[in-house]
């Protein structure tokens, strides 16, 4: 469960820095392919997974830059920019794998993210067997979440991004640069979306196949707004879609055909949740809306 | 268009000038003159761009000549049919090339509609793809059962009942923004998914729609051969062009006449153009953003049907999973500016495209085939980007027009 919610953690928490800032980011699902396919061409290249990790975050960071060049200078509707950068993720990652692997797909040699294991935790009763050896990307992504809450709600800098997401022109006036601050924000969330793609390929199957996201982009954006923009209960929500989708792999073998369905649990959830029937769902105000400088 | 890449801080970006005139230049003067030609210009600037990036990665890439390229998938759609002296047995490829051109413009046609009438209503409706599939389970539930029907009444109950599914499955998400201001963004990603699974679990192994004689294969019955869609032109057995086309290009018209000619299309532009003053003026928002949805979801699931009924005669859990017709269905109706005449040109250009770069088109000696399919996820990466960015621009022109505030405004 842990496993399936890693991903889903580092794209949510990514999109939440951007939505803070006041820029929709529906391109988490392209953002973190990027990252999965660079993160592995990288982690090939180099031999080395901490190199692909970087490599990674720069892919993920540049596809960022775009979405944030056209979401934040041109003004673009920021959720068809966020569309394209899918279909742009989706067509180059395709056709840099063709180009480079072929039919063959990706090496099996490639250097993965390792597992680590904590010696103490290691020997507690029933926790150990859980956490004591977990990928390293799995505390990552728990220390993200921590990160982004301090940094979101602990220091002036979160206070600037929640301003610019709420009411870019007040920040404006007492002198936040609107536009720096949702660049670094779309970035961030780049490579932290970036982050999580890399994690499926290089810590999770280690290989690369066309569209490997498979829509989890998709399910962190859920997730993200399950969460209702705040760090913990988003990563309460991928934690509770992570066990959906873990259930849906692990109960065909035991049951029929009907585990499937809880693949579309964390779809249903979210609809429920943004019609207002779980408590309400309150995006920053500003979030979509495009910034103009007087 | 290679405006829009004006370096960082450029100053007509930045800064908002009090009226039109005075900032009728660079950017927004090209495009605002783009937009006086009939509309014409910016949407065919916009694909010449992106073909032209397009070029640019094959050229980097493989170190392939991109006309050549090209020229291949040109042949490929089958487009070159229309020129006369293309003629022996090319001809005779190019015509079934064409065919299978024109069955891709048919759904495309109808999901680009779907987007479009949307469009026009101020919503962005993201879910043809769901809309598209609920339209195709329905369309192969239908169409596989009642053996014993009268064919044209068999035909006609599948379309009626994927239309209404479409249209019900997108109604869903017109009525939560209705009702409770949901944003229709989010429902139809999030309807879209559900319908994947859905249909992922009906037609899977021990579904309830799977088929009778194969219990290992994920795929739903064939649909019975009197509720196939006739073949007008070339070989029903090689996936000839059926009578669903001229049912899409009806579907233009009826987009345009409901759109321009009735109280219906009035009240849904309206409120597409400012909410506030439709309210204003007595047009209910609530229920013209229902029905927007839901006739948009008619178009969607309307292009389900055709597909089962026309060529596909049955679905199987691969195509649900790893369809995407709906969301080209964006890129048409952006890039024909939401105009039936502009949805039906996009339609034929992502339809050229789609099947001019399919592996059995493609000589592998002249460009890889599996290369090719990804070079048009990048064109219609582009576009839709692209489109993105110049369409806001008319749009903050229009919002400059009639002198409103965009943006700081308190939520």
């Amino acid at each position: 469960m842990l496993r399936y919610a890693t991903p889903l953690t580092f794209a949510a928490i990514g999109g939440l820095f951007s939505e803070r800032s006041g820029v929709v980011n529906i391109g988490l699902e392209g953002m973190m392919l990027t990252g999965a396919f660079f993160g592995i061409w990288g982690a090939d290249r180099t031999s080395s997974w901490v190199l692909g990790l970087l490599i990674a975050l720069a892919a993920g960071a540049l596809m960022a830059l775009v979405h944030a060049f056209f979401a934040i200078h041109l003004r673009a509707d920021q959720i068809i920019g966020g569309t394209a950068i899918n279909f742009l993720a989706l067509g180059v990652t395709g056709y840099l794998f063709i180009d480079i692997y072929g039919q063959e797909g990706t090496p099996t040699d490639i250097p993965a993210i390792p597992e680590v294991s904590i010696p103490l935790l290691r020997d507690v009763p029933f926790v150990g067997d859980v956490v004591g050896q977990m990928n390293l990307m799995i505390w990552l992504a728990l220390l993200t979440v921590l990160l982004a809450w301090v940094v979101i709600f602990k220091t002036p800098v979160g206070l600037r991004i929640r301003a610019v997401g709420e009411q870019p022109r007040a920040a404006d006036t007492v002198g936040i640069s609107v536009f720096k601050v949702r660049y670094a924000a779309v970035i961030v969330s780049g490579m932290l979306a970036a982050l999580g793609g890399a994690y499926l390929s290089i810590g999770f199957v280690n290989s690369f196949g066309e569209n490997m996201t498979a829509g989890r982009g998709f399910i962190a954006l859920a997730a993200l707004i399950f969460g209702n923009w705040r760090p913990f209960p988003t990563l309460a929500a991928c934690l509770l879609f992570g066990f959906s989708s873990a259930l849906a792999q692990r109960l065909p073998v035991y049951s029929d055909s009907a585990a499937v369905l809880f693949q579309a649990l964390p779809y249903v959830l979210t609809l429920i949740a943004v019609a207002g029937l779980i408590g309400r769902s309150i995006p920053p105000a500003a979030v979509g809306r495009p910034y103009k400088k007087q | 268009m290679s405006e829009p890449l004006t370096p960082p801080g450029g100053e007509e970006q930045d800064t908002v000038a009090p009226d039109p005139e005075a900032r009728a230049t660079g950017l927004l003067g090209r495009l605002d003159a783009a937009h006086r030609v009939n509309g014409m210009l910016a949407p065919v600037l916009t694909a010449v761009l992106a073909f032209f990036i397009g070029g640019l990665v094959v050229l980097v890439t493989t170190g392939k000549n991109p006309i050549t390229t090209y020229r291949a998938i040109f042949d490929g759609s089958g487009l070159n049919w229309l020129f006369p002296w293309v003629g022996g047995d090319d001809r005779v490829l190019a015509a079934v090339n064409l065919q299978q051109t024109l069955l891709l413009t048919t759904s495309l046609i109808l999901v680009g509609l779907a987007v479009a009438f949307a469009f026009r209503c101020g919503l962005f409706n993201i879910g043809g793809q769901g809309q598209y599939l609920v339209g195709s389970i329905f369309s192969v539930w239908i169409g596989s059962s009642f053996a014993s029907m009268n064919g044209p009444l068999h035909i006609a109950l599948a379309i009626a009942v994927a239309t209404l599914a479409g249209a019900a499955w997108a109604g869903i998400a017109g009525l939560l923004k209705a009702l409770v201001g949901v944003n229709e963004v989010i429902s139809t990603i999030m309807l879209n998914w559900v319908a994947v699974w859905t249909g992922v679990f009906l037609f899977g192994q021990g579904g309830p729609l799977q088929n009778d004689t194969q219990v290992s294969v994920p795929v739903s019955n064939d649909i019975v051969e009197t509720a196939k869609l006739k073949v007008f032109w070339g070989d029903p057995l090689l996936q000839g062009l059926h009578i669903g086309f001229f049912i899409a290009l009806a579907a233009l018209v009826v987009y345009f006449v409901v759109l321009n000619r009735t109280t219906l299309g009035y009240g849904v532009r309206a409120v597409g153009f400012n909410p506030e003053a439709a309210r204003y003026g007595g047009i209910s928002v609530a229920r013209n953003y229902f029905l927007a949805m839901a006739i948009s979801g008619a178009f969607a699931g309307l292009a389900g049907a055709m597909d089962i009924l026309g060529w596909q005669f049955r679905l199987a859990t691969g195509d649900v999973l790893t369809s995407t017709i709906g969301f080209t269905g964006i890129a048409v109706a952006l890039l024909g500016r939401n105009s039936a005449v502009g949805v039906g040109l996009g339609a034929l250009l992502f339809g050229a495209l789609l099947n001019g770069t399919s592996t059995r088109n493609l000589d592998p000696e002249v460009f890889k085939p599996e290369l090719a399919s990804n070079l048009t996820q990048i064109i219609v990466g582009l576009i839709v980007l692209f489109v993105g960015a110049d369409l806001i621009v008319l749009w903050v022109l229009g919002r400059i027009r009639r002198g409103r505030r965009t943006v700081g405004a308190p939520a």
